[in-house]
């Protein structure tokens, strides 16, 4: 219903997809919550000199349960994690930034390195 | 896509390098169109000399920038086509786009969309020679928030362009030693061209070594975030350079911002340019510089008169008068 509303413009769509990953981070669904924190997005940051908390919550919490292993998935989290924080003042932008083009390149996935450069 | 377009700062260094790659790797088979989209704003924005050749790339945007079906998406390819249409000089249909991207980005509940509309509007409207229409609005938001430097760096500008140098002046004045503190997001570039634009026009010498200083390692890209738009960082960087009279590594800087300029086709930059240079050559005052200055000065004037820039055109009109 999420990826509906965002498709179609819908800004409604934050809040069922933000819904969306609660409820899989507490049925312990690590696929289904990166596909709610992945498309819960309109592209970059979310609003231009803000921070959204709880879109950042839920990027953290996929990544707290993302195995090391799994590079593509890190990468694309990443990248998200660098949008939503950038004015956060807190993370080092520049090692989330070198860490993630890292990722892309380990997982060896066309589409994931394409979106990630 | 991510790395190129929203490095931060300290990261700048890499995107030609981290384009080239992704250039490769998309080859001519873009896996999406909001792909072939991104990679085609890179190839405008990120100056790389093996990609030279098949610049001017603003003619395979526009297209990729209607095709976008997503609504959400449209927004962004709406306010970039607005920006796309002012490097390319067309001012109303740039303010025509800004204002469809509103639209679309109020229906669709982007926070930021009137901050967007408000800066694209008033860089156009400033390159109409219509600064005083927005002057008050700009300043307005100053006073509302105060320790915002890029309003207040947009504020100067617009002073500057509509014949108020002095009050350009004193806001600068008040960004002295402070440029540093400029967020290092993706408004940075297109934020220090601003400072050294409304820098060199107000004659604040202090304010454009610092901005200068601070664009050295950007030289190469093209400032334009979508909603400040410029052109070359060359070209500004060397505006800057040339009110600190630094004549020689000026003259450096708008050769290569003007070469840029032109490859792109962005006619405001251009005019921009010939116009720096023409004063560059008029303070310089080298056996024959009179007659480059007017020569220079000329080609600002015929751009300006053709694409409507009026502040640029009485520019080049009393430099042709002095020279």
């Amino acid at each position: 219903v999420g990826e509906a509303q965002r498709r179609c413009g819908r800004p409604e769509y934050r809040e069922t997809l933000l819904a969306a990953a609660a409820d899989a981070d507490a049925a312990g669904d690590v696929e289904l919550l990166t596909l709610a924190v992945l498309h819960n997005t309109r592209g970059f940051v979310s609003r231009v000199g803000h921070v959204d908390l709880e879109r950042l919550d839920r990027i953290e919490r996929a990544l707290r349960r993302t195995s090391t292993a799994d590079h593509g998935r890190r990468a694309l989290l990443l990248g998200r994690l660098a949008h939503e924080s950038r004015y956060d003042g807190t993370l080092d932008i520049a090692a989330l930034f070198d860490e993630m083009v890292a990722e892309a390149r380990r997982s060896g996935d066309r589409l994931v390195l394409i979106a990630t450069l | 896509v991510n790395a190129v377009l929203l490095a931060p700062a300290e990261r700048f260094h890499l995107m030609p390098s981290l384009a080239r790659e992704l250039f490769d790797l998309v080859g001519d088979d873009p896996p999406d169109v909001g792909t072939a989209f991104w990679v085609a704003v890179i190839r405008v924005l990120v100056d790389i000399d093996e990609v030279r050749s098949p610049r001017p790339s603003l003619e395979r945007l526009n297209p990729l920038c209607e095709a976008v079906p997503d609504p959400l998406f449209r927004w962004v390819t709406t306010w970039l086509a607005s920006t796309v249409l002012l490097l390319e000089g067309d001012i109303p249909g740039a303010l025509d786009a800004s204002d469809r991207a509103l639209e679309l980005g109020t229906r669709g509940g982007q926070p930021d969309a009137a901050v967007f509309h408000i800066s694209q509007r008033s860089y156009a409207l400033m390159q109409a020679g219509r600064s005083d229409e927005v002057v008050d609005a700009m300043l307005a938001v100053v006073e509302g928030s105060p320790g915002w430097i890029p309003p207040r760096l947009a504020a100067a500008h617009l002073l500057a362009t509509s014949g108020r140098a002095g009050e350009a002046w004193d806001l600068l004045d008040h960004l002295a030693g402070r440029l540093g503190e400029i967020p290092p997001d993706v408004h940075f570039i297109s934020t220090l061209c601003t400072a050294a634009q409304a820098a060199s026009l107000a004659g604040h010498r202090s304010v454009a070594a610092e901005a200068a200083e601070h664009l050295t390692p950007y030289r190469a890209l093209v400032g334009n975030t979508g909603a400040t738009v410029f052109g070359p960082v060359a070209l500004a960087r060397g505006a800057a350079l040339r009110a600190c009279g630094r004549l020689d590594e000026a003259e450096a800087d708008l050769l290569a911002g003007l070469e840029s300029a032109q490859s792109l086709g962005t006619p405001y930059a251009e005019a921009f340019g010939w116009l720096e240079l023409a004063r560059l050559r008029h303070e310089h005052g080298r056996p024959g510089a009179g007659a480059l200055a007017r020569s220079h000065a000329g080609e600002a004037l015929r751009l300006a008169e053709r694409h409507g820039y009026p502040h640029l055109r009485t520019s080049a009109q009393r430099i042709l008068e002095m020279a």
